[in-house]
């Protein structure tokens, strides 16, 4: 027992010392936003008015919803890209059901809901039991999900347009709260609690990234690893629904390819949410922040009169420094 | 002035040998020195040891050498003159090869195409297959290696693998080769084999450095020994004037009195685990055997001979084909690991960082995950993130463990060999019920001082009534420690000894015949 007795003290005090600072790497996107803020505001001053700081809430919180669910595909398996193509699913299948005659708007948000996290369900199938990688079987079942879409609402050229809406069915959508808050917004930011909870804060979120960092660690210890990965698609499925749901209530209707705008977006924020706290996977509050961040580009650019296109160039930019970011620093291990 | 002259001309001969020369190479990682103002230098054709506990800073030497990092101080001379590497090509480039420990080789190439990968013999723009057989054969038969070449490498053992490196290695011949470990995967005939190739390489007029934990193979093959301790070079001397002890005390700088700790048998009849033909072709063929309540029972075998198979089926990462496995008396069959857990049964694994570390995870977050939910949460479900920092304080402080570490939030890429090891044991320290442990190679690439500490931990489990089954390669390290022993043959257990019958020609003897 003499022998665990060793003199390494000193060796790990004098080298303790040399830890850097790195403050500024993990607050980065935090950073970002307060200088994107204020460049916007002195550009036009009415960007900080209370009314423009809620559309901006407004606008993340559809790109939000549907990254957060990705987010959590991106921690148990790998990305996600038919998250955005759900959503759209759910949104179609809730106004189908209104022309249907279904007057019942708890039975449209259920029904539409329960699709979306079926459709979920049929990734986890392929990408856990059959093990193909979900970026493939993603890009397979978005084609399909597409084409269900569009076979639905074929009748009305890819638009269905309800000329009645149940009462109450734009309300999530469009309704403001106090006259101030959307709806959206509150629904988005319940959310993110929520997946903090979930994701960050319980058991079953430390198994989803423990599997998602290692399956075959995580059978040692004992972890049910399909269980856990398919709770994380039935959840991010949950998820798309939701936003689907939105997405009908402020249109008061469905297209297909009406969510295709948001597949990029959500990604970078995944990436982007990486860096957060300097974590380098994904994780919910940086998914949070970043969709923030890129909506904040967008209104601001408009607020400033830019072309709506100069928003590709910076997204774009953006996912580069990040990998930069991502690739560099603490990597040479002892 | 003659005698002057004379000491001269020796002193200068004696610098014209010097093939590398390291003056005060200091490198620092983020929270460790991992090389302390160290002096190196290795005579031409020679075969230099250098050992070390794990975190000694022997692989950072090595990085430096092979110009995969730079030193943040020091100079590097290469016969003499100044170097200075700022890409690992620059390296190759003078004639430095490294076999690397962690085996480097293509799965889906063949031999021959691994060896000669990146300097492929072309033939209308395209890769002439038989001409890069041909090539790797002839370098092969210069070193006296014998393996095949045409067959693709994920379907060869690790021995052959680690031929292919060192063949890899010779596609330019090299002046500096660096073996880092090579024989921490090998078996025991297999080591004589690479020893003579080793001897081959040798009188070709080749230096070497040969890095290992086991003092007989450094002591047999080197001719010089450089020893690291903290990140220093502590002592280099001619192996001749070295004996095994005062290494071992360079080494961990104090008297190893005694190798393993006293064996005091615990054992009482009641059989905890009882294991009846097991069979799952190919690797393990037929298999019967028990664990007694206290026991530590040791399972040796060459390298593939099924005892690893044997443990992943019992915790139930495995099917069996056929046979009966009987825990606690009851049947235990169709088990998953989370019931294995469930029910006290527990396993380290061999191949740590596959099997055992989560990259993404801290200290802390590695011990609590087989807990996390069962003991460690609290209020909505959620985590209690104090009562699992402290959890893991407490089993990371136990005196058992012993854990060295700066911050319980540390990332464990930080940590050396044995105090990963350490975190991973520390997993399973506090699952109540605990009642088989089985601890697959234990102590496997870890420095002498934490082995030892693994030896007392086992024992001290068996004196609390766990059954403790070692599996092990290194034959002295399981006669040193077990009360009973299984010897594996390809599948079958070829012999059972009993304490008192203990002898390395008898267990060698079934393994090997």
């Amino acid at each position: 027992m003499e022998l665990s007795k060793t003199n390494n003290k000193d060796h790990y005090i004098k080298a303790h010392v040399l830890e850097g600072k790195t403050w500024y790497k993990d607050y980065l996107l935090v950073i970002v936003i307060a200088v994107l803020l204020i460049v916007f505001t002195v550009l036009n001053p009415q960007f900080v008015g209370i009314d423009n700081i809620f559309s901006i809430l407004n606008f993340a919180s559809l790109t939000g919803i549907i990254a957060l669910g990705m987010t959590i595909i991106m921690i148990i398996s790998g990305i996600d890209l038919s998250g955005a193509v759900i959503a759209n699913l759910s949104a179609i299948i809730s106004v189908y059901l209104v022309t249907k005659g279904i007057n019942n708007l708890l039975i449209i948000l259920t029904i539409s809901i329960l699709v979306a996290i079926v459709a979920s369900l049929i990734n986890s199938i392929l990408v856990v039991y059959i093990k193909i990688p979900s970026f493939i079987v993603t890009i397979a079942t978005s084609a399909v999900f597409q084409g269900f879409c569009r076979s639905i609402a074929f009748g009305g050229a890819g638009v269905i347009y309800p000329k009645k809406l149940p009462h109450g069915f734009v309300f999530l959508g469009t309704h403001y709260l106090g006259k101030l808050i959307p709806m959206p917004v509150i629904i988005f930011i319940v959310t993110v609690f929520i997946m903090i909870i979930i994701i960050e804060l319980s058991p079953l979120g430390r198994k989803m990234y423990a599997v998602g960092s290692n399956p075959e660690v995580s059978r040692h210890v004992g972890i049910e690893v399909n269980k856990v990965q398919i709770y994380g698609f039935l959840l991010a499925g949950l998820l798309y629904g939701i936003a689907g749901i939105i997405m009908s209530s402020q249109y008061a209707a469905a297209m297909v390819g009406m969510s295709d705008g948001y597949l990029f977006p959500a990604v970078i924020s995944i990436l982007l949410g990486m860096i957060f706290l300097s974590l380098k996977f994904a994780n919910i509050k940086g998914t949070f922040i970043s969709a923030i961040l890129l909506s904040i580009l967008v209104n601001g650019f408009t607020m400033i009169n830019l072309p709506f296109y100069w928003k590709n160039v910076v997204q774009g930019l953006l996912l580069i420094s990040v990998v930069i970011v991502l690739s560099t620093g603490k990597r040479e291990s002892v | 002035m003659i005698t002057q002259k004379l000491e001269n001309s020796i002193k200068e001969k004696d610098q014209n040998n010097i093939l590398l020369k390291m003056n005060n190479i200091t490198k620092y990682y983020p929270g460790i020195i991992a090389l302390d103002d160290v002096t190196f230098s290795v005579k031409k054709g020679e075969i230099h040891g250098v050992i070390g506990e794990n975190g000694a800073g022997k692989s950072t030497l090595c990085n430096i050498v092979t110009g995969i990092i730079r030193p943040d101080k020091g100079k590097i001379y290469w016969k003499n003159k100044e170097i200075h590497f700022s890409q690992p090509k620059d390296a190759l480039n003078i004639g430095i090869r490294m076999v690397y420990q962690e085996r480097n080789l293509i799965p889906f190439l063949t031999g021959a195409q691994n060896i000669c990968l990146g300097d492929e013999e072309l033939k209308w723009f395209i890769n002439d297959e038989q001409a890069i057989y041909d090539r790797a054969c002839k370098i092969s038969e210069q070193l006296g290696i014998n393996v095949v070449l045409n067959e693709r490498v994920k379907y060869l053992s690790s021995s052959v693998r680690q031929m292919i490196e060192i063949i890899r290695a010779f596609i330019k011949q090299p002046e500096l080769l660096i073996l880092d470990e090579p024989t921490s995967s090998l078996t025991e005939g297999d080591i004589k084999v690479l020893f003579e190739v080793i001897r081959n390489i040798k009188k070709e007029g080749v230096t070497i450095i040969f890095i290992s934990h086991k003092l007989h193979e450094v002591f047999d093959l080197t001719d010089n020994i450089t020893i690291f301790r903290n990140g220093k070079s502590v002592f280099s001397s001619k192996t001749s004037d070295l004996d095994r002890n005062e290494c071992i005390k360079y080494m961990i700088n104090r008297d190893l009195k005694n190798a393993y700790p006293k064996v005091i048998d615990y054992s009482v009849p009641e059989k905890v685990l009882e294991v009846k033909n097991l069979q799952a072709l190919p690797e393990v063929k037929d298999i019967s055997f028990y664990i007694k309540k206290g026991e530590l029972l040791g399972l040796y075998g060459l390298v593939g001979s099924g005892r690893t198979e044997t443990a992943e089926i019992i915790y139930g990462l495995r099917e069996k084909d056929k046979g009966e496995i009987l825990y606690n008396k009851k049947p235990f069959n169709n088990n998953t690991t989370e019931k294995s857990i469930k029910e006290g049964l527990l396993l380290l694994p061999e191949d740590r960082k596959e099997h055992a570390i989560f990259d993404i995870f801290n200290i802390k977050q590695n011990i609590s995950i087989p807990v996390i939910k069962t003991k460690l949460s609290g209020i909505l479900g959620m985590i209690n993130f104090k009562k699992e920092k402290e959890y893991a304080k407490h089993i990371a402080d136990s005196p058992s463990l012993r854990l060295k570490y700066r911050s319980i939030n540390q990332s464990l890429s930080t940590l050396s060999g044995g105090n990963k090891q350490k975190v991973i044991i520390g997993r399973w320290l506090e699952i109540e019920n605990t009642t088989l442990f089985i601890m697959d190679e234990p102590t496997k690439g870890i420095d002498v001082g934490t082995k030892y500490e693994i030896y007392v931990l086992a024992r001290e489990l068996a004196k609390k009534g766990v059954a403790v089954l070692f599996i092990c390669s290194e034959l002295p390290e399981l006669l040193g420690i077990s009360d009973r022993l299984y010897v594996y043959r390809s599948g079958y257990i070829a012999r059972e000894l009993k304490r008192e019958e203990f002898s390395e020609e008898e267990v060698l003897k079934y393994a090997l015949a």
